[in-house]
C-alpha cells in the first residue's frame, strides 16, 4: 500500500515530553488546530507503509512580536515590523505538540501504536475527509449498530460524520455531562432517535424527571424511523400510571421509606413480611399488618407499635406505593419501543424510589432470564438486553451520601455489561455524581463545563480524557462536544446534530412570557387600608 | 550640494571606518562641528563609482594629538606661540570619526542591506542633506528604517543614544512616521534609561 501524498502542513521537530507525544513545526495556524487529525507515514516491521494518525493537543507560537512591538494600541505592530524590514509573513511560526494515536489497522484492532518516534524533518500530513470517516467511527451512518450523532467540528465544511457504536455503549453505559442548558437533553434526544429507528429497534427507558421527552412520541408517525415491517412504539407513562406495588418493594427500600426504624422494629418487620409472603408473593400491605398483630406479643408490642404507625405514616399516605397495580417490564421494555416514565409531578423522595425499585427489578428480571431463561408467559422477563437513560444523575446516585437508588446503579454499572443493562447517566453537576459511577460509565459525551470541581472529577474518573480535552471544555458553545470512550475509535471534539423530533426542553423565555401576560394592573383599594389600623 | 567631512583612512571591519575630518587649511573652511556630528547621515563618494554611494551614520569622533606620543622635550612649551609659529602644527592635533555603513543608493535605487562593496582609503565622505536622507528612507516608496537591528548590533555604549537620534531626526522628515517612530524610540529610552539606569 502505497500512501497518496498530499500537501504536508509541517515538519517534524521532535520528541515530545510525554512517550507519545511529539512536536512538529508549521506555518499553516488555520489548518492545524486543536483536536485536529494528522497522520506522518512510516514503514512498520514488514515494510508496509501506514499513515500513524495523531492528534493536535497544543499549539504554541513560537516566534512573536516583543512586548513593546505592542505598546500602542494605534499602531499594528505589523507596521512596526515591516518599517525596519521585517516581512510579518515570517511571524506565523508555530511549535505543534500532538498526540499519537496509531496507525488504524482495521475495525477491529482499531489503532495500533507504532511505538517509535516519528523522524524529526519528516512531513506531516493533514487527515483527509476519506480518512477521517474511516478511523474515527466503528460504524457508518445508517448502519445497524450505529448512532449518528454528528460531525467532526474542526471540519465544518466537511461533514465528517461521528457515529457512535450502540453496541458498545449499551454494554459499556454512557454518560452525557455539561453545564445546565448546554444540550444533554437535546443530545440524548438524539441518541434515541438513532436507536428507535429500524436500524437498531431499541428497548430503551428514559426516567424523565423534568418531561422533556414527552415530544418524542413523534418517532411514531414520522416516516424515517420506520422501517418496511417496522414502527417504533412510544409509550409515555404519565406520573398518576406509575405505581410501584406493595410486595415488590425490598427490605432495604422499605427500611429507607420507613424513616428512624429501630433494629428491634425491623426485625419483627422483617418476620411480618417473612409470614405474608409465605401465603402469597403478591401480598397487601392490610398482610403485613395482620401478620404484624400476631407478633405483639412479649416485649414486642412497642416495636410492632412503632412499625404499624410508620406503615400508616409512610406508606398508606404514599400514593405510589400500591397494593394491586403493577407495570409489567415488558409493557416497559421491549425491542422496538421507547417508554417514558414522566417523573415530574413526582417527589424527589418518591422518583429515588421508582428508580431504585425498577432498576432492581429489570437487572432480576435480566439475570433471571439469561441464567434460566424466560418463560414466554412471565410478563415480568426481559428476554433482551435494554437500556436506561437516568437524567439528573446525580440526584441518584450523589458522591456525597447514600441516596435509595445509587447501590443498584452501582451494581447495574458494574454488572449490566454481563447481564444486558446499559444505563445512560446525565447529569449537569458531574462534581457531584458519585466518582465510581462516573467511571464505570465508559462513554462520555461532554458538552461545555465551567465550573472546576466538574471539571475535576472528570479529569479523575473518565478514562484517557487528556488535559487539552478538559482545556476545551469551557470554551465549547453549545451543540459542541467532546466524546471519548468505547463507542468511539478515538477522542473528538464534535459539533451534534440537529434533532428529527422536537426537543422539549427549551429553556424559558422568561420575558417573551411576561410580555404575553402582561396586563394593566388592577386599581389598588386605597380606601380598604384606610380603615386598617396604623402600626404601632 | 553637502558639506564635506573629510577622507576615510582606515577600515575597521566591513562597516566601520575612520574619517579624518578636513581642517581649514587648505584654503576652504572645514566643516562645522555640526557637520560631523554624532547620528549625522553621510555618503561615501567613490572616485571609481561616482554614481553609487555608501550611506553611514556617525557613530563615534576622537580628537588625537600626535605630538603627545612624540618622547623628549618640546622646543617650546606655549601653544599659543607654537600655533603662531609653526601653523601646520596644527595638522598633527586632528579628529576624526567612525562612521557605520547602513546601506546605499544606487542611482534611484536604495537599499538598506548589508554592504557589500567597502569604501576605499581616501574616498570623500559628504554630510547629507535632508533631501537626501528622506529619499534613502524610502525603499522601493515605503518608509523604512531597515539598519534598525544591524545598528542595535554595534557593540558601543553609544548605539542606544544613536538610534534615539536618528528616531528624531527621522520624524521630523517623516511627520506622518511619528507616533510608529515614537514606538520605537521609547523603547529604547526604557532600555536605555529604566534598565541601564537602575540596576535592580
Ligand atoms: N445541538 C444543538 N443544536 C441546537 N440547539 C440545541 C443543541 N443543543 C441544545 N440546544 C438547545 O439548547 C437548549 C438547552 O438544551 P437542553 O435542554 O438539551 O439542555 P440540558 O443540558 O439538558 O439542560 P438541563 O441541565 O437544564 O437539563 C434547548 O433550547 C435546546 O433546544
Ligand atoms: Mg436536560
Amino acid at each position: 500500500m502505497t500512501v497518496p501524498k498530499e500537501q504536508p502542513v509541517g515538519r517534524i521537530k521532535g520528541p515530545g515530553e510525554t512517550t507519545y507525544e511529539f512536536t512538529f513545526i508549521t506555518s499553516c495556524k488555520d489548518k492545524v488546530k486543536i483536536s485536529e487529525y494528522l497522520y506522518y507515514t512510516w514503514k512498520d516491521g514488514a515494510g508496509v507503509e501506514r499513515k500513524v494518525v495523531a492528534r493536535v493537543t497544543g499549539v504554541e507560537q513560537i516566534r512573536m512580536y516583543p512586548d513593546p512591538m505592542l505598546a500602542n494600541p494605534a499602531i499594528d505592530p505589523a507596521a512596526v515590523a515591516g518599517v525596519i524590514d521585517y516581512s510579518p509573513q515570517g511571524m506565523d511560526l508555530y511549535q505543534v505538540t500532538a498526540q499519537v494515536v496509531g496507525y488504524f489497522k482495521d475495525q477491529a484492532f482499531k489503532f495500533v501504536n507504532p511505538r517509535v518516534s516519528p523522524t524529526p524533518g519528516s512531513a506531516i500530513y493533514l487527515a483527509t475527509k476519506q480518512d477521517l470517516s474511516e478511523w474515527l467511527s466503528s460504524k457508518k451512518v445508517n448502519e445497524p449498530g450505529g448512532a449518528f450523532i454528528g460531525t467532526l467540528l474542526n471540519r465544518p465544511g466537511e461533514d465528517i460524520p461521528v457515529v457512535l457504536d450502540v453496541k458498545a455503549f449499551v454494554s459499556t453505559h454512557l454518560a452525557v455531562l455539561a453545564a445546565t442548558g448546554q444540550g444533554k437533553s437535546y443530545t440524548v434526544g438524539d441518541i434515541i432517535e438513532e436507536m428507535m429507528g429500524p436500524r437498531n429497534k431499541a428497548a430503551v427507558l428514559v426516567l424523565d424527571p423534568h418531561d422533556e421527552y414527552g415530544t418524542m412520541k413523534e418517532v411514531e408517525s414520522r416516516p424515517e424511523f420506520s422501517g418496511k415491517s417496522y414502527t417504533p412504539v412510544v409509550k409515555l407513562f404519565r406520573p398518576d400510571d406509575i405505581r410501584v406495588r406493595f410486595s415488590e418493594l425490598a427490605i432495604s427500600e422499605l427500611l429507607h421509606i420507613l424513616q428512624g426504624i429501630s433494629d428491634k422494629m425491623t426485625s419483627v418487620l422483617r418476620e411480618a413480611i417473612h409470614a405474608a409472603r409465605k401465603v402469597t408473593p403478591n401480598f397487601t400491605v392490610q398482610d403485613v399488618l395482620n401478620a404484624l398483630s400476631k407478633l405483639k406479643t412479649g416485649g414486642n408490642e412497642s416495636s410492632v407499635e412503632g412499625v404499624i404507625w410508620r406503615i400508616h405514616e409512610f406508606i398508606m399516605s404514599r400514593a405510589l406505593i400500591d397494593d394491586a397495580k403493577h407495570i409489567h417490564l415488558q409493557d416497559v421494555l421491549r425491542p422496538g419501543q421507547l417508554s417514558i416514565f414522566n417523573l415530574s409531578q413526582i417527589e424527589e423522595d418518591d422518583q429515588q424510589v421508582i428508580v431504585s425499585v425498577f432498576l432492581h427489578r429489570i437487572l432480576r428480571s435480566r439475570i433471571t432470564a439469561m441464567r434460566k431463561g424466560a418463560k414466554p408467559s412471565d410478563m415480568d422477563a426481559l428476554d433482551y438486553p435494554v437500556f436506561i437513560v437516568l437524567e439528573e444523575g446525580h440526584r441518584f446516585a450523589p458522591a456525597s451520601d447514600e441516596s435509595r437508588s445509587k447501590r443498584i446503579l452501582k451494581t447495574i454499572l458494574s454488572e449490566g455489561r454481563k447481564f444486558g443493562v446499559g444505563v445512560c447517566i446525565v447529569s449537569q453537576r458531574p462534581g457531584k455524581l458519585d466518582s465510581d459511577v462516573l467511571s464505570q460509565c465508559m462513554t462520555q459525551i461532554i458538552m461545555k463545563m465551567i465550573n472546576p470541581v466538574d471539571q475535576q472529577n472528570i479529569k479523575n474518573s473518565v478514562e484517557g480524557i487528556s488535559a487539552d480535552l478538559i482545556e476545551e471544555l469551557p470554551g465549547l458553545t453549545r451543540g459542541q462536544a467532546v466524546v471519548i470512550g468505547e463507542a468511539i475509535n478515538t477522542p473528538v471534539l464534535i459539533q451534534i446534530r440537529s434533532r428529527q423530533t422536537k426537543h422539549g426542553g427549551s429553556s424559558i423565555d422568561a420575558v417573551k412570557e411576561w410580555e404575553d401576560k402582561w396586563a394593566p394592573a388592577r386599581q389598588i383599594d386605597v380606601e380598604h387600608y384606610k380603615d386598617d389600623e396604623p402600626l404601632k | 550640494m553637502g558639506v564635506n567631512i573629510g577622507k576615510i583612512i582606515r577600515g575597521e571591519n566591513q562597516v566601520t571606518y575612520l574619517v579624518q575630518v578636513e581642517n581649514s587649511l587648505e584654503g576652504k573652511p572645514g566643516p562645522a562641528p555640526e557637520d560631523c556630528a554624532f547620528g549625522n547621515y553621510v555618503k561615501v563618494i567613490s572616485s571609481d563609482a561616482p554614481a553609487r554611494v555608501l550611506v553611514g551614520l556617525v557613530i563615534d569622533s576622537a580628537l588625537v594629538d600626535r605630538d603627545s606620543l612624540r618622547a623628549g622635550p618640546r622646543l617650546a612649551p606655549d601653544f599659543e606661540s607654537m600655533n603662531v609659529l609653526f601653523p601646520d602644527f596644527v595638522d598633527e592635533r586632528i579628529k576624526v570619526v567612525r562612521i557605520f555603513l547602513i546601506g546605499s543608493i544606487d542611482g534611484k535605487a536604495t537599499s538598506h542591506d548589508f554592504p557589500g562593496v567597502t569604501p576605499k582609503l581616501g574616498d570623500v565622505v559628504v554630510k547629507m542633506a535632508d533631501a537626501e536622507i528622506k529619499g534613502f528612507h524610502l525603499v522601493g516608496g515605503q518608509f523604512k528604517v531597515g539598519y534598525y537591528s544591524q545598528a542595535m548590533q554595534i557593540r558601543s555604549p553609544f548605539t542606544m543614544p544613536l538610534m534615539i537620534r536618528v528616531f528624531d531626526r527621522l520624524g521630523k522628515l517623516f511627520p506622518d512616521q511619528v507616533e510608529l517612530l515614537a514606538l520605537l524610540k521609547s523603547n529604547l529610552e526604557y532600555a536605555l534609561k529604566m534598565q541601564g539606569g537602575f540596576s535592580q
